[in-house]
């Protein structure tokens, strides 16, 4: 549902990205995985319509994210931090951005209620902490019940119930035929999350395929992960 | 050993304002404005001629001021990234802290002043009064300091720019209010001005160094206040 | 007007609502003006001063807030990461742009003639007079009109800069100091925003100021809005976010 084609990004004599392919399947869950600075926010960045590609192209069921039809209904994004102003209430955030996906407000207290923030929904997002910040983010994600939902290491600033809430909760997005692609660099976090594994390294996809493929003969994924991007300098 | 700590504090708050694209951007708006009117005005007969262009300037030092105490705690797009934090873990002692932010404003504002006025005067001819033209060198610390002040107390830089530059436009709102009573004439602005115009359009008169004097007091209060806010609440 | 458009006006129109930094610029602008006019008011020249005079005047001074409200407008979008929220929900850069800048334009506009109103109010008290309905309502035309579109030039400029210190400080140093210099002193300062704006507003204006006409200064001002939002949507589009 989510492919990613050959996708290159400069930002000046830097390379980010090189020719970086894969595909995110419906029902299952793809992670994306590679060390600090590897490419992988870029690549959802890009993913998005947040970042400009030099060359390639990142598509959702064939069509770029700027020219779907409903953004909303099809891909909930979860990156970095909580997404919204800080002296505004998280419900008043909600709302906006229900408006202008012409969700009804009722659905703003569902997913309030969905990610437990109910009881800090009249709160100025500054004075939220960084777990409840990444709920809030989760729950603007969830608004539009997407069919794909991309998060941008989902597991940060997360405490241990939250971790264990997620995975629950994305096994079960995927189990209900949703695409559920998810990066990350803490690899111990995930293997028992992910049914596909792409591997990322100083910009170059190094690796994909099945847990079961990428894991192969080694000991778990951490082990593969490192034997992979070995030479990273990490 | 305190003093080399002061001084450290000192050196790393000046190395900072150096390293914030907006101080130089003040700098230059500090010299080119008055610069700039200067040639504009090349004629002109006054005897606060070069001065009113300074009074201009001093939008410099505001944004200067306000930058100072802004940036550390209001970046755009870096929510999570308060600078105040990490200020205060690598000078946990907010008095020396401040004092060390208030040297490094006082320095950069003097030379900029400094610089500002030399080239502005030269610019204009105007034999310049030694004394006149540190009373207008004065004038631009004290406001850096009050822009700095009122930054510090209000931790939101759009106030106190807003209001100083505003104020520090061709018709000021403290000169209106001065019409309606006279008691106006203490404020800052109006009160420090004397310390380099000779000719202003005032019910009270001041002595330059009485007219300084009271806009000293001012920011005198206006960083105790600060400083009073910042020790007592949480960074 | 598509689905969309519409949708995402309503979308940015609530996040405007929703900010406390506009609400309580558009009340201290109010607030300020009022007290101007009451200085205007009672600093006028003995019997010279009419009530429009007194409630007008203000605007040269309050439109510092309709420039903060444009700038906190588009700069707010950078906090806490709300801009990549807000393109995930309204991926079409250049309809998502204009839905903000029409938003802002509904807000401003009603901000400016409820400020404008009240100031004439208060400058009739003080002036102890009353302007003719017709006088006071081209007034009250004129300043809302020259205060919306110095509120979307403000805003243009701040998505070009996207920084708020920096983008409100150029234009207050143009707005207040800049502006009112180069205008004493040189022509091409008629066709800069806030002098050919200035009729607008204030009808009796002579010299370089009453130049043009409101009309033709209204025109010269709109062509700085359009010139400032082709490059903000330009500068937008093109831009990673």
């Amino acid at each position: 549902m989510l492919k990613i084609d050959r996708l290159t990004k400069r930002r000046g004599s830097a390379l980010i990205l090189s020719d970086v392919s894969f595909e995110a399947r419906r029902g299952r869950v793809t992670g994306f995985l590679g060390p600090n600075g590897a490419g992988k926010s870029s690549t959802l960045r890009i993913l998005l319509g947040l970042d400009h590609p030099t060359s390639g192209t990142a598509l959702v069921d064939g069509v770029r994210f700027a020219a779907l039809r409903d953004p909303l209904a099809k891909v909930g994004a979860v990156l970095d931090g909580s997404g919204a102003h800080r002296s505004r209430t998280g419900r008043a955030h909600l709302n906006w951005v229900a408006a202008a996906g012409g969700i009804p407000r009722r659905r703003v207290d569902e997913v309030l209620e969905l990610v437990e923030l109910s009881g800090a929904a009249r709160k100025r997002v500054g004075g939220y902490s960084l777990g409840m910040g990444r709920r809030l983010a989760l729950a603007a994600a969830l608004l539009g019940d997407p069919e794909a939902l991309v998060l941008d290491e989902p597991i940060n600033g997360l405490d241990p119930e939250g971790i264990r809430w997620i995975r629950t909760f994305l096994r079960e997005r995927a189990a209900a035929g949703h695409t559920v692609l998810l990066s990350s660099h803490l690899m111990g976090e995930l293997s028992e999350t992910v049914d596909d594994v792409v591997i990322i390294n100083r910009g170059r996809v190094v690796a994909q395929g099945t847990l079961a493929e990428i894991t192969g003969a080694r000991r778990n994924l951490e082990d593969a992960f490192f034997a992979l991007t070995s030479g990273s300098g990490r | 050993m305190r003093a080399v700590r002061a001084l450290s504090a000192y050196r790393g708050e000046l190395s900072k304002l150096a390293s914030l694209p907006s101080v130089w951007a003040a700098c230059l708006v500090g010299v080119v404005v008055p610069a700039g009117v200067a040639i504009i005005n090349a004629r002109s007969t006054s005897v606060d001629a070069g001065f009113q262009e300074l009074a201009f300037g001093v939008v410099g030092v505001i944004v200067l001021g306000v930058v100072a105490a802004s940036s550390e705690y209001f970046v755009d797009g870096e929510d999570n990234g308060r600078q105040i934090t990490t200020s205060l873990t690598v000078v946990p002692s907010r008095t020396r802290f401040l004092l060390a932010k208030i040297a490094a404003v006082t320095t950069v504002a003097t030379a900029l002043a400094v610089v500002a006025a030399v080239i502005t005067l030269l610019l204009i001819g105007q034999a310049a009064g030694l004394s006149r033209m540190f009373g207008a060198v004065v004038y631009w610390v004290l406001t850096a300091l009050l822009a700095f002040g009122m930054t510090l107390l209000t931790r939101n830089g759009i106030i106190p720019l807003a209001l100083l530059i505003l104020n520090t436009s061709v018709v000021t709102v403290t000169f209106l209010l001065a019409k309606i009573t006279t008691l106006a004439v203490y404020f800052p602005d109006m009160a420090g001005i004397r310390m380099f115009i000779t000719e202003v359009d005032l019910p009270v008169r001041l002595s330059p160094v009485a007219g300084g004097a009271v806009m000293a007091a001012w920011v005198v209060a206006l960083l105790v206040a600060g400083f009073a806010t910042f020790r007592r609440r949480d960074a | 007007m598509s689905h969309d458009t519409r949708r995402w006006i309503h979308a940015e129109t609530t996040k405007l609502w929703s900010l406390p930094a506009t609400h309580l610029t558009a009340l201290g602008t109010l607030v300020a003006s009022a007290m101007l006019a009451i200085a205007f008011g009672a600093a006028g020249r003995p019997g010279g001063t009419t009530v429009l005079d007194a409630g007008l005047a203000p605007v040269g001074y309050t439109q510092v807030g309709f420039i903060i409200l444009g700038v906190v407008a588009v700069t707010s979008e950078y906090s806490g990461g709300q801009l990549r929220t807000t393109l995930t929900a309204m991926p079409r850069r250049t309809t998502q742009h204009l839905a903000k800048l029409v938003s802002l334009a509904q807000f401003a506009l009603l901000a400016a003639v409820i400020t404008v109103l009240a100031s004439i109010v208060v400058a009739g008290v003080v002036v102890g007079d009353q302007a003719s309905l017709t006088e006071a309502l081209r007034g009250i035309g004129g300043a809302a009109g020259y205060l919306t579109l110095t509120t979307l030039l403000s805003a243009a400029v701040a998505a070009i800069v996207r920084r708020t210190i920096p983008a409100l400080a150029g234009l207050l140093v143009h707005y207040f100091i800049a502006g009112p210099l180069l205008r004493d002193r040189t022509d091409f300062a008629t066709y800069l925003p806030d002098t050919a704006g200035y009729r607008m507003w204030f009808p009796g204006a002579t010299g370089r100021l009453g130049a043009l006409s409101p009309l033709t200064g209204a025109a010269v001002v709109l062509a700085w809005v359009v010139l400032a939002v082709a490059v903000s949507t330009t500068a937008f589009r093109r831009r990673d976010a």
